[in-house]
């Protein structure tokens, strides 16, 4: 009976750890805007007189159709939803979804099969830096960092200087 | 004989076959839940020293939610095989039937919980991932701890780097010309191979099938485990005077079957530590 009790309290405090913490899908959620997309290895140097180098996003449609972005505003709201506002305007709708111990983001667009994986380096109150595996031909990892959007900023003020 | 026999002494004798068979099949169904979890969750259910060593770097981040539930992870392992001890040795004595099952039976009903889960109720959130994660590390943990407790610590069927060295030690042993004729050191290695087979096969499976039918593949682990299970209850009643539940109180040692064989006492090596 003492036994029992004794492994009854150990799983209350054991299960209590499940809330040590913040959440991360709490902390994701809000708008993002995108403040630098570097490759951990890149071979050319970036435009002059911006602090950030100009990437490469591959579309999971097609490997190799290379969509060049700037300034990108990330969304994420309550119910999976993510919206990216690019600079043109466009909007691309996904589903987020945090895996694993929440290092793991995956992003899922509606109609297809394709899943985008992001490793989640670092997420707190105002900074969001993503891994983001392109393969051997682009030489490695992309890395994205994120900063806290102010609620006034939009797609067409470009990238912070 | 039953695969979930009690190597100790007062007991009935395991045999090689005994360990054959259970650490093949219960080696199987680890390698096929792990493989389950990792494309479900991104996590390993049966990677103990991983989620140390991510617990390890958490902790250097400050990550505070992201090492409370490794830290719960692990802890549900160790918690697994704590449980798993205290049903046999606790009820050894009157119900050993019954303390050998119940862990394997706990696991089986545990795994077909995700399945269901998976398959009805899953959102995907990430509480949600953390808590599956945690059930199937304790079934992974509930299994290594039966399996190795019934078995002397023989067996152990989700400890990949331990099968590892302890191939390696064997297959340098073997090769040398005057260890070839030790019945127990061959005993030993091709158990470690049947239990590496069965893992990878296992895993191939589990993976095959998740990709094809999502969660519902895991009813696959769980029907494995109660093929053993089914086996064991199916010989503990045909072989019904060793069987017998003890009475309470009686001090009468058990009786041993007609022409089962007697095993070695495991030496101490074959008992690791952790």
């Amino acid at each position: 009976m003492e036994s029992a009790r004794s492994i009854g309290a150990w799983s209350a405090v054991l299960l209590s750890l499940l809330g040590c913490g913040s959440d991360p899908e709490e902390l994701l959620l809000g708008r993002w805007e995108e403040v630098e997309w570097r490759y951990e290895k890149f071979d050319g140097e970036g435009p002059p007189g911006r602090k950030w180098v100009d990437g490469f996003r591959f579309s999971h449609d097609d490997p190799a159709e290379v969509v060049r972005h700037e300034a990108e505003f990330w969304e994420f709201k309550p119910g999976r939803e993510l919206e990216i506002s690019l600079r043109n305007g466009d909007r691309v709708h996904s589903r987020w979804r945090l895996k694993g111990r929440g290092h793991v983001l995956t992003l899922r667009r509606p109609g297809t099969e394709a899943v985008e994986l992001y490793d989640v380096k670092e997420l707190g109150e105002g900074v969001l830096i993503l891994n983001y595996d392109i393969g051997m031909e682009v030489r490695g990892i992309a890395r994205l960092e994120f900063r806290r959007a102010r609620p006034e900023q939009s797609a067409d003020a470009g990238p912070r200087a | 004989m039953m695969l979930l026999e009690h190597a100790g002494p007062g007991g009935r004798r395991r045999t090689h076959r005994h360990d054959y068979l259970l650490g093949g099949t219960t080696a199987a169904v680890a390698g096929f839940v792990n493989v389950c979890s990792v494309i479900a969750f991104f996590a390993f259910s049966s990677n103990v020293t991983g989620h140390v060593a991510i617990f390890a770097e958490e902790v250097v981040k400050g990550h505070w939610h992201q090492l409370s539930v490794v830290l719960l992870w692990v802890l549900s392992f160790l918690f697994g095989a704590f449980a798993a001890n205290l049903s046999i040795t606790r009820l050894g004595g009157t119900r050993p039937v019954v303390g050998r099952l119940a862990p394997l039976f706990l696991e089986l009903v545990l795994i077909a919980t995700v399945a269901y889960y998976g398959q009805h109720h899953y959102a995907e959130t990430l509480r949600e991932t953390e808590v599956l994660v945690g059930l199937l590390v304790f079934c992974m943990g509930l299994q290594n701890g039966a399996v190795a407790s019934v078995s002397g610590g023989v067996v152990k069927t989700t400890h990949v780097t331990g099968l590892f060295t302890d191939l390696g030690i064997e297959l340098s042993l073997v090769l040398q010309r005057r260890r070839q004729v030790d019945p127990q050191l061959l005993f030993k290695f091709r158990l470690h191979l049947i239990i590496l087979a069965g893992y990878v096969l296992g895993g191939v499976g589990g993976g095959a099938l998740f990709l094809q039918f999502g969660f519902s593949a895991l009813y696959v682990a769980s029907a494995g485990l109660l093929a053993v299970l089914a086996h064991d209850l199916v010989v503990s009643r045909v072989s019904s005077p060793v069987f017998q539940e003890r009475p309470a109180g009686s001090s009468e040692p058990w009786a041993s079957e007609r022409g089962i064989r007697g095993r070695p006492e495991p030496d101490a090596s074959s008992v690791r530590a952790g």
